[in-house]
Protein backbone atom coordinates (compact mmCIF):
# COMPACT_ATOMS: atom_id res chain seq x y z
CA UNK A 1 0.00 0.00 0.00
CA UNK A 2 2.74 2.45 0.99
CA UNK A 3 4.69 2.12 -2.28
CA UNK A 4 1.43 2.60 -4.21
CA UNK A 5 0.65 5.82 -2.29
CA UNK A 6 4.21 7.02 -2.90
CA UNK A 7 3.86 6.56 -6.66
CA UNK A 8 0.51 8.35 -6.72
CA UNK A 9 1.78 11.32 -4.72
CA UNK A 10 4.86 11.59 -6.95
CA UNK A 11 2.69 11.53 -10.05
CA UNK A 12 0.35 14.16 -8.63
CA UNK A 13 3.32 16.36 -7.74
CA UNK A 14 4.53 16.44 -11.35
CA UNK A 15 1.00 16.87 -12.65
CA UNK A 16 0.41 19.94 -10.46
CA UNK A 17 3.78 21.36 -11.46
CA UNK A 18 2.88 20.96 -15.12
CA UNK A 19 -0.41 22.80 -14.56
CA UNK A 20 1.12 26.04 -13.18
CA UNK A 21 0.32 28.49 -15.97
CA UNK A 22 0.54 32.25 -15.86
CA UNK A 23 -2.52 33.85 -17.43
CA UNK A 24 -1.08 37.35 -17.51
CA UNK A 25 2.24 39.19 -17.65
CA UNK A 26 3.23 40.78 -14.35
CA UNK A 27 6.38 42.29 -12.87
CA UNK A 28 7.44 40.78 -9.56
CA UNK A 29 10.10 42.16 -7.24
CA UNK A 30 13.14 39.95 -6.67
CA UNK A 31 15.86 39.91 -4.01
CA UNK A 32 18.48 40.98 -6.49
CA UNK A 33 20.01 44.32 -5.60
CA UNK A 34 22.36 46.36 -7.74
CA UNK A 35 24.40 49.31 -6.61
CA UNK A 36 22.80 52.70 -7.37
CA UNK A 37 19.95 51.32 -9.53
CA UNK A 38 18.19 49.41 -6.77
CA UNK A 39 16.12 46.22 -6.57
CA UNK A 40 15.29 44.29 -9.72
CA UNK A 41 11.79 43.30 -10.73
CA UNK A 42 11.25 40.74 -13.45
CA UNK A 43 8.26 39.83 -15.56
CA UNK A 44 7.23 36.24 -16.25
CA UNK A 45 8.49 35.28 -19.67
CA UNK A 46 5.41 33.34 -20.71
CA UNK A 47 1.64 33.51 -20.29
CA UNK A 48 -1.17 31.31 -21.51
CA UNK A 49 -4.42 31.87 -23.31
CA UNK A 50 -6.77 28.96 -22.65
CA UNK A 51 -9.59 28.08 -25.05
CA UNK A 52 -11.44 25.23 -26.72
CA UNK A 53 -9.67 25.47 -30.06
CA UNK A 54 -7.40 22.94 -31.71
CA UNK A 55 -3.73 23.65 -32.33
CA UNK A 56 -4.46 24.30 -36.02
CA UNK A 57 -7.31 26.71 -35.19
CA UNK A 58 -5.13 28.54 -32.68
CA UNK A 59 -2.36 28.85 -35.26
CA UNK A 60 -4.75 30.30 -37.84
CA UNK A 61 -6.13 32.70 -35.24
CA UNK A 62 -2.69 34.01 -34.31
CA UNK A 63 -1.72 34.39 -37.98
CA UNK A 64 -5.03 36.13 -38.66
CA UNK A 65 -4.43 38.69 -35.91
CA UNK A 66 -0.94 39.42 -37.25
CA UNK A 67 -2.31 39.74 -40.81
CA UNK A 68 -4.94 42.25 -39.60
CA UNK A 69 -2.27 44.43 -38.05
CA UNK A 70 0.30 44.26 -40.87
CA UNK A 71 -0.21 44.47 -44.64
CA UNK A 72 2.77 42.12 -44.96
CA UNK A 73 2.79 39.80 -41.92
CA UNK A 74 6.00 38.17 -43.21
CA UNK A 75 7.83 41.38 -42.28
CA UNK A 76 7.57 40.57 -38.60
CA UNK A 77 7.37 36.77 -38.71
CA UNK A 78 10.77 35.26 -37.99
CA UNK A 79 9.59 31.69 -38.36
CA UNK A 80 6.35 29.77 -38.54
CA UNK A 81 5.52 26.08 -38.23
CA UNK A 82 1.86 25.44 -39.10
CA UNK A 83 -0.25 24.26 -36.16
CA UNK A 84 2.78 24.57 -33.86
CA UNK A 85 4.32 28.00 -33.51
CA UNK A 86 4.78 31.48 -34.89
CA UNK A 87 7.74 33.62 -33.85
CA UNK A 88 7.53 37.36 -34.41
CA UNK A 89 9.83 40.30 -33.84
CA UNK A 90 8.03 43.56 -33.19
CA UNK A 91 8.80 47.18 -32.42
CA UNK A 92 6.71 48.93 -29.76
CA UNK A 93 7.13 52.71 -30.10
CA UNK A 94 7.38 54.56 -26.80
CA UNK A 95 6.63 51.48 -24.69
CA UNK A 96 9.27 52.24 -22.05
CA UNK A 97 8.01 55.27 -20.21
CA UNK A 98 9.09 57.16 -17.14
CA UNK A 99 7.64 60.33 -15.61
CA UNK A 100 9.58 62.98 -13.77
CA UNK A 101 8.42 66.42 -12.63
CA UNK A 102 5.53 66.31 -15.05
CA UNK A 103 7.65 65.33 -18.03
CA UNK A 104 7.25 62.01 -19.79
CA UNK A 105 10.29 60.29 -21.25
CA UNK A 106 9.61 57.41 -23.55
CA UNK A 107 11.77 55.02 -25.51
CA UNK A 108 11.00 52.45 -28.13
CA UNK A 109 11.28 48.79 -27.36
CA UNK A 110 11.65 45.70 -29.48
CA UNK A 111 10.95 42.11 -28.55
CA UNK A 112 10.45 38.60 -29.87
CA UNK A 113 7.28 36.74 -29.11
CA UNK A 114 6.73 33.04 -29.72
CA UNK A 115 3.15 31.83 -29.96
CA UNK A 116 3.12 28.12 -29.18
CA UNK A 117 -0.22 26.91 -30.49
CA UNK A 118 -1.57 23.76 -28.89
CA UNK A 119 -4.93 22.07 -28.42
CA UNK A 120 -6.75 24.17 -25.86
CA UNK A 121 -4.09 26.81 -25.39
CA UNK A 122 -1.68 29.34 -26.82
CA UNK A 123 1.50 29.96 -24.88
CA UNK A 124 2.95 33.41 -25.50
CA UNK A 125 6.68 33.45 -24.75
CA UNK A 126 8.52 36.77 -24.56
CA UNK A 127 12.22 36.96 -25.32
CA UNK A 128 14.97 39.35 -26.46
CA UNK A 129 13.32 42.43 -24.98
CA UNK A 130 15.43 45.41 -25.92
CA UNK A 131 15.37 49.12 -25.31
CA UNK A 132 15.85 51.14 -28.48
CA UNK A 133 14.77 50.20 -31.97
CA UNK A 134 17.82 50.61 -34.16
CA UNK A 135 20.69 48.24 -34.63
CA UNK A 136 23.00 50.99 -33.42
CA UNK A 137 21.16 51.62 -30.18
CA UNK A 138 19.69 48.69 -28.37
CA UNK A 139 20.12 47.50 -24.83
CA UNK A 140 18.97 44.18 -23.48
CA UNK A 141 16.22 44.48 -20.87
CA UNK A 142 16.41 41.76 -18.31
CA UNK A 143 14.22 43.47 -15.76
CA UNK A 144 13.19 46.81 -14.31
CA UNK A 145 14.64 48.47 -11.24
CA UNK A 146 11.40 49.78 -9.79
CA UNK A 147 12.59 50.09 -6.20
CA UNK A 148 15.48 51.82 -4.52
CA UNK A 149 17.97 49.75 -2.53
CA UNK A 150 16.08 50.62 0.65
CA UNK A 151 12.93 49.06 -0.81
CA UNK A 152 11.04 52.27 -1.50
CA UNK A 153 9.36 52.42 -4.94
CA UNK A 154 10.77 54.85 -7.48
CA UNK A 155 8.03 57.39 -8.19
CA UNK A 156 9.30 57.95 -11.73
CA UNK A 157 8.82 54.29 -12.60
CA UNK A 158 6.71 52.18 -10.24
CA UNK A 159 3.14 52.04 -11.49
CA UNK A 160 4.22 53.79 -14.71
CA UNK A 161 6.92 51.88 -16.55
CA UNK A 162 5.90 48.43 -15.35
CA UNK A 163 2.20 49.07 -15.84
CA UNK A 164 2.59 50.28 -19.40
CA UNK A 165 4.66 47.25 -20.38
CA UNK A 166 2.32 44.83 -18.58
CA UNK A 167 -0.77 46.38 -20.18
CA UNK A 168 0.80 46.22 -23.62
CA UNK A 169 1.58 42.52 -23.48
CA UNK A 170 -1.63 41.66 -21.64
CA UNK A 171 -3.55 43.39 -24.44
CA UNK A 172 -2.01 40.86 -26.83
CA UNK A 173 -3.39 38.09 -24.60
CA UNK A 174 -6.79 39.83 -24.51
CA UNK A 175 -6.94 40.05 -28.28
CA UNK A 176 -6.26 36.30 -28.48
CA UNK A 177 -8.95 35.60 -25.88
CA UNK A 178 -11.58 37.72 -27.58
CA UNK A 179 -10.89 36.50 -31.13
CA UNK A 180 -13.51 34.01 -32.33
CA UNK B 1 11.09 -3.33 -5.48
CA UNK B 2 12.96 -3.16 -8.79
CA UNK B 3 9.67 -2.94 -10.69
CA UNK B 4 8.57 -0.10 -8.43
CA UNK B 5 11.75 1.89 -9.01
CA UNK B 6 11.44 1.35 -12.76
CA UNK B 7 7.84 2.62 -12.76
CA UNK B 8 8.81 5.73 -10.78
CA UNK B 9 11.75 6.38 -13.06
CA UNK B 10 9.53 6.22 -16.16
CA UNK B 11 6.98 8.53 -14.54
CA UNK B 12 9.68 11.07 -13.73
CA UNK B 13 11.23 10.92 -17.18
CA UNK B 14 7.82 11.21 -18.83
CA UNK B 15 6.92 14.34 -16.86
CA UNK B 16 10.22 16.11 -17.12
CA UNK B 17 11.55 15.37 -20.57
CA UNK B 18 11.03 17.92 -23.33
CA UNK B 19 11.59 17.61 -27.04
CA UNK B 20 15.00 18.78 -28.26
CA UNK B 21 14.74 22.04 -30.13
CA UNK B 22 16.65 22.51 -33.38
CA UNK B 23 18.75 25.68 -33.15
CA UNK B 24 18.72 28.01 -36.11
CA UNK B 25 20.28 31.39 -36.71
CA UNK B 26 18.18 32.14 -39.78
CA UNK B 27 16.41 35.49 -40.03
CA UNK B 28 18.89 37.29 -37.87
CA UNK B 29 21.75 39.70 -38.26
CA UNK B 30 22.22 43.39 -37.84
CA UNK B 31 19.85 45.61 -39.76
CA UNK B 32 21.99 48.73 -40.07
CA UNK B 33 23.83 49.25 -43.39
CA UNK B 34 26.73 50.97 -41.64
CA UNK B 35 29.87 48.87 -41.46
CA UNK B 36 30.01 46.46 -38.52
CA UNK B 37 33.20 45.55 -36.74
CA UNK B 38 33.72 42.55 -34.49
CA UNK B 39 34.75 43.61 -31.00
CA UNK B 40 37.32 42.08 -28.69
CA UNK B 41 35.31 41.89 -25.46
CA UNK B 42 34.33 38.58 -23.95
CA UNK B 43 30.59 38.18 -24.58
CA UNK B 44 28.16 35.27 -24.65
CA UNK B 45 28.24 33.71 -28.08
CA UNK B 46 27.87 30.55 -30.09
CA UNK B 47 30.20 28.89 -32.55
CA UNK B 48 29.05 26.26 -35.02
CA UNK B 49 32.08 24.14 -35.84
CA UNK B 50 32.82 22.63 -39.23
CA UNK B 51 31.51 19.24 -38.06
CA UNK B 52 28.16 20.79 -37.11
CA UNK B 53 28.68 20.69 -33.35
CA UNK B 54 27.95 23.77 -31.31
CA UNK B 55 30.07 25.63 -28.76
CA UNK B 56 28.13 27.87 -26.37
CA UNK B 57 30.04 30.09 -24.03
CA UNK B 58 32.13 33.23 -24.15
CA UNK B 59 33.50 34.48 -27.43
CA UNK B 60 35.60 37.43 -28.50
CA UNK B 61 37.38 38.78 -31.55
CA UNK B 62 41.07 37.88 -31.35
CA UNK B 63 43.18 38.75 -34.37
CA UNK B 64 42.46 41.15 -37.22
CA UNK B 65 43.70 41.91 -40.72
CA UNK B 66 43.21 45.61 -40.94
CA UNK B 67 39.67 46.10 -39.65
CA UNK B 68 38.49 42.62 -40.68
CA UNK B 69 38.24 39.84 -38.15
CA UNK B 70 40.72 37.02 -38.67
CA UNK B 71 40.17 34.71 -35.69
CA UNK B 72 38.14 34.38 -32.51
CA UNK B 73 38.78 33.07 -29.02
CA UNK B 74 36.36 30.80 -27.20
CA UNK B 75 36.04 29.69 -23.57
CA UNK B 76 33.19 28.03 -21.70
CA UNK B 77 33.25 30.60 -18.89
CA UNK B 78 35.56 33.07 -17.20
CA UNK B 79 38.61 31.37 -15.80
CA UNK B 80 38.55 28.49 -18.25
CA UNK B 81 41.27 27.98 -20.81
CA UNK B 82 40.48 29.65 -24.12
CA UNK B 83 41.05 28.27 -27.60
CA UNK B 84 41.52 30.02 -30.91
CA UNK B 85 38.92 29.52 -33.62
CA UNK B 86 39.85 30.29 -37.21
CA UNK B 87 37.60 30.46 -40.26
CA UNK B 88 38.70 26.97 -41.39
CA UNK B 89 37.47 25.53 -38.05
CA UNK B 90 33.87 26.69 -38.19
CA UNK B 91 30.92 27.72 -40.34
CA UNK B 92 29.10 30.33 -38.24
CA UNK B 93 29.65 32.50 -35.17
CA UNK B 94 26.98 34.41 -33.28
CA UNK B 95 28.57 37.26 -31.32
CA UNK B 96 27.41 40.64 -30.04
CA UNK B 97 24.23 40.65 -32.13
CA UNK B 98 26.20 39.78 -35.26
CA UNK B 99 26.18 36.65 -37.38
CA UNK B 100 29.63 35.99 -38.85
CA UNK B 101 29.94 33.36 -41.55
CA UNK B 102 32.98 31.39 -42.61
CA UNK B 103 33.09 31.37 -46.41
CA UNK B 104 35.80 30.72 -49.05
CA UNK B 105 38.39 33.49 -49.14
CA UNK B 106 38.06 33.48 -52.93
CA UNK B 107 34.30 33.65 -53.34
CA UNK B 108 34.53 32.90 -57.05
CA UNK B 109 36.42 29.65 -56.50
CA UNK B 110 34.25 28.37 -53.59
CA UNK B 111 37.07 26.14 -52.31
CA UNK B 112 40.35 26.65 -50.52
CA UNK B 113 41.18 28.73 -47.49
CA UNK B 114 38.26 30.34 -45.67
CA UNK B 115 37.66 33.80 -44.26
CA UNK B 116 35.14 35.45 -41.93
CA UNK B 117 32.39 37.63 -43.35
CA UNK B 118 30.03 39.69 -41.21
CA UNK B 119 26.44 39.29 -42.35
CA UNK B 120 23.80 41.95 -42.60
CA UNK B 121 21.09 39.30 -42.85
CA UNK B 122 21.40 35.53 -42.58
CA UNK B 123 18.57 33.70 -44.27
CA UNK B 124 17.69 30.21 -45.35
CA UNK B 125 17.55 31.09 -49.05
CA UNK B 126 19.25 34.47 -49.34
CA UNK B 127 22.03 35.88 -47.16
CA UNK B 128 23.42 39.39 -47.43
CA UNK B 129 26.88 40.07 -46.02
CA UNK B 130 29.44 42.82 -45.87
CA UNK B 131 31.65 43.25 -48.90
CA UNK B 132 35.22 43.54 -47.54
CA UNK B 133 36.13 45.72 -50.51
CA UNK B 134 33.12 48.02 -50.19
CA UNK B 135 33.53 51.78 -50.06
CA UNK B 136 32.09 53.55 -47.06
CA UNK B 137 29.93 56.60 -47.58
CA UNK B 138 30.77 60.00 -46.18
CA UNK B 139 27.15 61.06 -46.65
CA UNK B 140 25.31 62.91 -49.42
CA UNK B 141 23.34 62.13 -52.55
CA UNK B 142 24.07 60.42 -55.86
CA UNK B 143 22.51 58.30 -58.53
CA UNK B 144 23.44 56.34 -61.62
CA UNK B 145 21.09 58.47 -63.75
CA UNK B 146 22.34 61.81 -62.39
CA UNK B 147 19.13 63.01 -60.72
CA UNK B 148 20.29 62.58 -57.09
CA UNK B 149 17.80 59.79 -56.44
CA UNK B 150 19.85 57.98 -53.80
CA UNK B 151 20.86 59.38 -50.43
CA UNK B 152 23.66 57.97 -48.30
CA UNK B 153 24.13 58.03 -44.57
CA UNK B 154 27.58 58.61 -43.19
CA UNK B 155 29.35 55.31 -42.56
CA UNK B 156 26.97 53.41 -44.82
CA UNK B 157 28.49 50.59 -46.84
CA UNK B 158 28.00 51.28 -50.53
CA UNK B 159 27.82 47.63 -51.54
CA UNK B 160 26.98 44.26 -50.04
CA UNK B 161 27.34 40.71 -51.29
CA UNK B 162 24.41 38.34 -51.63
CA UNK B 163 24.71 34.58 -51.31
CA UNK B 164 21.97 32.53 -52.91
CA UNK B 165 22.12 28.88 -53.95
CA UNK B 166 25.89 28.95 -53.55
CA UNK B 167 26.27 31.89 -55.95
CA UNK B 168 27.61 35.30 -54.97
CA UNK B 169 26.19 38.53 -56.39
CA UNK B 170 27.07 42.13 -55.69
CA UNK B 171 24.44 44.62 -54.53
CA UNK B 172 25.50 48.23 -54.90
CA UNK B 173 23.71 51.28 -53.59
CA UNK B 174 23.43 52.87 -57.03
CA UNK B 175 22.09 49.87 -58.95
CA UNK B 176 20.39 48.04 -56.10
CA UNK B 177 16.92 47.60 -57.58
CA UNK B 178 18.09 46.12 -60.87
CA UNK B 179 20.61 43.80 -59.19
CA UNK B 180 18.17 42.65 -56.51
CA UNK B 181 15.37 41.97 -58.99
CA UNK B 182 17.77 39.81 -61.00
CA UNK B 183 18.59 37.47 -58.13
CA UNK B 184 15.09 37.31 -56.65
CA UNK B 185 13.08 36.81 -59.84
CA UNK B 186 12.18 33.25 -58.74
CA UNK B 187 9.84 34.57 -56.02
CA UNK B 188 6.59 35.90 -57.51
CA UNK B 189 5.17 37.23 -54.26
CA UNK B 190 8.40 39.10 -53.60
CA UNK B 191 8.58 40.52 -57.13
CA UNK B 192 5.07 41.93 -56.77
CA UNK B 193 6.16 44.05 -53.84
CA UNK B 194 9.22 45.47 -55.62
CA UNK B 195 6.94 48.00 -57.32
CA UNK B 196 6.71 49.76 -53.94
CA UNK B 197 9.73 52.04 -54.30
CA UNK B 198 9.45 53.39 -50.77
CA UNK B 199 10.09 49.86 -49.51
CA UNK B 200 12.30 48.50 -52.28
CA UNK B 201 15.39 50.59 -51.67
CA UNK B 202 19.01 50.00 -50.67
CA UNK B 203 18.64 51.27 -47.09
CA UNK B 204 15.92 48.68 -46.49
CA UNK B 205 18.05 45.77 -47.68
CA UNK B 206 17.70 43.83 -44.42
CA UNK B 207 13.89 43.85 -44.49
CA UNK B 208 13.91 43.12 -48.21
CA UNK B 209 16.11 40.04 -47.73
CA UNK B 210 13.85 38.94 -44.87
CA UNK B 211 10.68 39.29 -46.94
CA UNK B 212 12.29 37.29 -49.76
CA UNK B 213 13.19 34.45 -47.39
CA UNK B 214 9.80 34.41 -45.70
CA UNK B 215 7.85 34.30 -48.96
CA UNK B 216 10.17 32.05 -50.97
CA UNK B 217 8.11 28.91 -50.51
CA UNK B 218 4.67 30.53 -50.58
Amino acid sequence: MKPFLFIISLFLFFLVKAQEKNLEFKYVQTDEKKAIVGIKSVMNSSAFVLNNKTAAENYEMVYGIIAKKYDYPEDIILSATPSEEIVIQEQAPGLYETKSMGFVNSFDMSYNMTFLTRDGSIECVLSDMKLGNTAAMTENMEGLYLHRKNGKPKKTMKGITDLKIENYFNSILSSLKSEK
Amino acid sequence: MRKLITIIAFLCVGQTSTAQEGRTFYNSGNSSTTKKYVGASWLQGTIILADGSELNGQVRGYSYKGNDINSFRYRLKKGDKARTIKADDCTLISYDGLIILSLPKNLKKKTGKRKFYVTLYYGEHLTVFQNPKAQISEGGYASASGNNAVSFNEGQMLSFLALKNGEISKLTALNFRKQMRKITSDNKKFMKRTSDKKWFKYGNIYKIAHYYNQTKNQ
